[in-house]
């Protein structure tokens, strides 16, 4: 069975959680949600992965968490920082000048 | 299942040196997040043990989450990102601190007792007493008390042994080093107190055996730490 994400897409699981941070703070299994749902599952990597991806940018201070109890659960809510929207940006030209770029070449194979 | 799972996630990520606050988040938040897809899984119509072991498969394995963990530095604690920092250079200056602090003190209190002092006198066994009970409290139980906090800490932050026994042997060769004095005998010369770190030929043998008693004593707490870490291990 291939792969379903291979090497080129680290730094991806950054870049699409930020996205889904923009409107709205969200709680670990709530991204895992959005994430799977948005994407159609192609982006399956092990739910648990996520924690050390927003633990890592939360020290970094692209987003910051808070806690709640709900229905006896511990929920840590995190919510997009100025840097981190600034990061988001940075990130989004990124991938739409690599994602533009490999299609160029994947167009110009198929046409060639 | 799940529990053990879980414990066993907490003693992986305390071994691969994830600071405690983001460990303590990271089993909060994962243990939760296997509890939503438990529910999850239940309300398509799983069974409790088909439920928890999708949610198991979905959450991802402990060996898959702690290299997530350990690739990323910035989540290490400082003692493990630092430890000869925190286990042999800390608890050396942790050692000169806490003495010249005492001593400190003890020349405060005895400039402000003078004039009492001078009204006393104090036998010459009690004198002794006292120069002795200085000479333990300095140079034998806040060489070992340090020590036993480093082997406290060595053991909650699973680090290697190599790092707490570094920093004994090194504070055990500078409290062996160490010479105090304390003298109280009041009177016209109330007492005395006098110190200095030294090495010659003569006194070298009497050292080094003072160095290997102190730090003999002081691998008893790391000893019992290491056994309680392999007790647990073994559960």
């Amino acid at each position: 069975m291939a792969p379903k994400n291979p090497a080129f897409m680290v730094g991806v699981p950054e870049l699409v959680v930020l996205s889904l941070l923009v409107d709205r703070e969200m709680y670990g299994y709530e991204i895992a949600r959005a994430i799977k749902i948005t994407t159609g599952n192609a982006l399956s990597l092990g739910e648990g992965v996520l924690y050390p991806a927003l633990h890592a940018m939360e020290s970094r201070g692209l987003v910051r968490a808070r806690s709640s109890r709900i229905e006896g659960r511990v929920r840590i809510y995190y919510a997009l920082t100025p840097k981190g929207k600034g990061r988001l940006t940075r990130l989004s030209v990124d991938w739409q000048r690599i994602s533009l770029s490999v299609n160029s070449v994947l167009v110009s194979q198929t046409h060639g | 299942m799940g529990e053990q799972r879980f414990e066993n996630l907490r003693e992986a990520l305390l071994r691969t040196g994830v600071a405690g606050r983001q460990l303590r988040r990271a089993l909060v938040e994962i243990e939760a997040h296997f509890r939503h897809l438990v529910d999850e899984e239940r309300a398509h119509g799983q069974t409790d043990q088909e439920a928890r072991i999708a949610a198991h498969r979905r959450l991802g394995t402990n060996a898959t989450l702690v290299l997530s963990y350990a690739a990323r530095p910035e989540l290490r604690a400082w003692s493990r990102r630092w430890p000869a920092v925190w286990f042999v250079i800390l608890p050396l200056i942790s050692y000169i601190v806490i003495s010249a602090a005492t001593l400190a003190v003890t020349l405060i209190i005895a400039d402000q007792m003078s004039p009492y002092l001078y009204t006393i006198h104090l036998s010459p066994q009690l004198t002794a007493r006292i120069d002795l009970s200085a000479r333990l409290v300095l140079l034998c139980i806040f060489p070992i008390s340090v020590f036993a906090t480093v082997a406290v800490f060595a053991y909650r932050r699973r680090v290697a042994l190599r790092w707490p026994l570094s920093g004994i042997a090194l504070t055990s060769v500078l409290a062996s080093l160490i010479n105090v004095t304390l003298k109280f005998t009041g009177g016209p010369t109330p007492g005395e107190i006098g110190g200095g770190i030294g090495i010659s030929p003569q006194t070298l043998p009497a050292q080094l055996m003072r160095a290997a008693i102190l730090a003999s004593l002081a691998v008893i707490p790391l000893w019992i730490a290491v056994r309680r870490a392999r007790s647990y291990n073994a559960i």
